[in-house]
């Protein structure tokens, strides 16, 4: 059931997206109020800390939140114009694999201990019946050799523990490409990986993208995976989005102070001596977020009115968006 | 040694494939429990054959004749009991009743046990809480004694004995099989299954259910022999298997007035229950090494 669409309009539309999570020591609201557009073949990156709500956006895409705990407040995740909240789980259970899939970070948690990987990958195909567990298989074995592990045949009927992190992480790639999903969400995918690994991964990523023209969601905090894979960036943070930008403008030219504190956090090649600048403080508890502008307690810029109000979500004057009051100010 | 480890450094060539059977080869103390196992199968097979016709037999020439004498025919190689019959045919004719009973009681925990663990883990909530209280009711009182009143009240039939073996035996497998779904259910591969689309019913089939496999068959490897004991002391007491059907509990009780003068009488049933019961332990933990992905190399050494 595939709908063709035109190339500029959203295949993913994400909007005004609040999740919160109950627990013992009161509401935590993971998500508050986030918006982006997935378009036709691109790669749109999700930069942010540890707790900035890039990993539960995806979980609310991929209806991964369990509920209770979790409660989707309220908000919108438009596929192919259709509400991924409101539709039956049936309906929802169909779309999963064949338009949407998802990358883990962890490739070993992610996979069975007790079943082959082959057999993980034929999973695929049965669970949407589209073949029988011998054409399964025969094709699981494809998939291995597509994403670049050697002698296929042979690694298909090995465990999960006999495969090496990066292989693993292949493993997990063939799952999730398996039925030409249209839309896959790539869960911090390098960071478990030593950097060597960590390329052929990006390269595996980027040959993929162009043989499928498949739209990737790339969840991350590695600003060297930022700038080798993606076209559009969207910088969260207190589970918000703070700025939207592509990725060329991103790196010349950051409006959020927060994205420019990230981007002098980073170390450089081109500018070597020059020292690391750390963001002051830490990111804020998603248990009790400060008043107006969840970065106003770490930000150079801070003025009375980022507490009295949180910056709407604005167009700056070099095309971005940016969530401040004072864009593009230096600091 | 075959470690996982040693296979990721790619210090030992691709892991071979060895089947369970030849697994089981070296394994001796397994080994040595199937080959028991087999003789029982044999009995079986024997007392269908021709032995049923020795075993009722009566030659009163022969009664509480002694073992280990060829002197009355090879039938009689083992002695005979009170009425003259034939031990060997004597403990094959009750091979039956004993291992038919052991292996449906436990079949039935099993399943049904299951069946009920999985869902109470699935579903936490009130069917899973109602399950749990239910299995715990029935696990507050002793297997024995709870088996004793049902089958004082409802007679002691084959039926009601696996049935009430069945139902006590139970809570184990519950509580072992929710407490690993519990975990198991939380597990990322769970989360991995339903994101390519799989349904409840497919995750439980497919990851819950063999994971959870292994463990509650090793329960019933080691029910087997427990329930085996129980039928066997239900028996003794008069409670369990009636005569003229045999089993080598009611030999056992049957034989103990000859203890004195005729050993043999209560030993022989003795040593077959002992035997099988060790049996099934060894293959039951074999089995948990073999069945367990990460453990098996153990026996690939």
């Amino acid at each position: 059931m595939r709908v063709t669409t035109e190339p500029d309009q959203p295949v993913l539309s994400i909007q005004d997206l609040r999740v919160s999570f109950h627990s013992s020591s009161g509401r935590i609201h993971a998500l508050n109020g986030v918006s982006f557009d997935l378009k036709h073949n691109e790669v749109l990156a999700l930069l942010g800390e540890s707790g900035s709500g890039k990993s539960v956006t995806a979980a609310a895409v991929m209806g991964l939140i369990d509920q209770p705990p979790g409660s989707i407040d309220s908000g919108r995740i438009l596929l192919n114009g259709r509400d991924l909240l409101r539709i039956a789980p049936g309906e929802r259970r169909q779309l999963c694999g064949e338009e949407v899939a998802l990358i883990f970070q962890d490739a070993l948690a992610a996979l069975n201990p007790v079943f082959p990987v082959g057999w993980q990958i034929a999973e695929v195909f049965r669970v949407h019946g589209r073949l029988s567990r011998s054409d399964a298989q025969r094709e699981a074995v494809r998939l291995l050799s597509a994403v670049g592990i050697p002698a296929a045949e042979q690694r298909a009927k090995e465990f999960p523990h006999q495969f090496s992190g990066g292989m693993r992480q292949r493993v997990m790639i063939a799952m999730a490409m398996a039925l030409k999903p249209r839309i896959v969400i790539a869960d911090e995918p390098t960071t478990a990986l030593d950097v060597t690994v960590q390329a052929q991964i990006i390269e595996t990523l980027k040959a993929l993208r162009v043989e499928t023209a498949a739209s990737f969601i790339l969840i991350t905090h590695d600003l060297g995976v930022v700038a080798e894979m993606a076209d559009r960036v969207v910088v969260m943070y207190g589970g918000r989005v703070v700025e939207v930008a592509d990725v060329y403008t991103l790196f010349s030219d950051p409006q959020h102070p927060y994205t420019r504190g990230l981007l002098a956090a980073q170390p450089r090649l081109d500018s070597e001596g020059s020292e690391l600048v750390p963001i002051p403080g830490s990111p804020p508890s998603p248990a009790a977020l400060p008043s107006g502008c969840a970065f106003r307690p770490r930000c150079p810029l801070a003025q009375e009115v980022c507490a009295a109000s949180v910056p709407p979500l604005a167009r700056t004057a070099n095309t971005s968006l940016s969530a401040c009051h004072f864009p593009g100010t230096p600091t | 040694m075959t470690s996982p480890l040693m296979e990721d450094a790619g210090l030992l060539p691709p892991s071979r494939r060895i089947s369970l059977l030849r697994l089981l080869a070296r394994d001796p103390s397994a080994m040595v429990a199937l080959v028991w196992i087999f003789v029982l199968a044999l009995v079986l097979v024997a007392n269908v054959w021709f032995l049923q016709a020795y075993s009722v037999r009566v030659d009163l020439k022969l009664r509480n004749a002694p073992p280990f004498t060829l002197d009355n025919g090879w039938i009689y190689y083992l002695g005979a009991d009170s009425l003259g019959r034939s031990m060997i045919a004597r403990l094959a004719a009750a091979a039956g009743p004993s291992l038919g009973v052991a292996f449906a009681a436990v079949g039935f925990s099993l399943v049904c046990g299951a069946i009920l663990g999985l869902v109470a883990g699935w579903m936490s909530g009130p069917v899973g809480t109602l399950i749990l209280r239910v299995a715990d009711m029935i696990q507050g009182f002793p297997t024995f004694l709870l088996a004793l009143v049902v089958l004082y009240i409802f007679g002691p039939s084959v039926v009601n004995l696996v049935i009430v073996l069945g139902i006590t035996r139970m809570p184990a497998y519950v509580r072992v099989a929710r407490a690993e779904v519990l975990e198991i259910r939380e597990r990322l591969f769970i989360d991995a299954s339903r994101v390519l689309g799989a349904s409840p019913w497919w995750m439980v089939r497919q990851h819950v259910l063999p994971i959870v496999a292994p463990t509650l068959l090793t329960i019933a490897s080691v029910n087997l022999a427990m329930v085996m004991l129980i039928e066997s002391g239900l028996s003794f007491i008069g409670l369990g298997i009636q005569p003229p059907a045999a089993s080598w509990g009611l030999m056992v009780a049957q034989g103990r007035g000859y203890l004195s003068n005729a050993w043999w009488l209560a030993c022989f049933p003795g040593l077959a229950i002992m035997f099988t019961t060790i049996a099934f332990n060894l293959l039951s933990s074999w089995f948990r090494m073999a069945t367990d992905p990460q453990q098996r190399w153990r026996l690939e050494l």
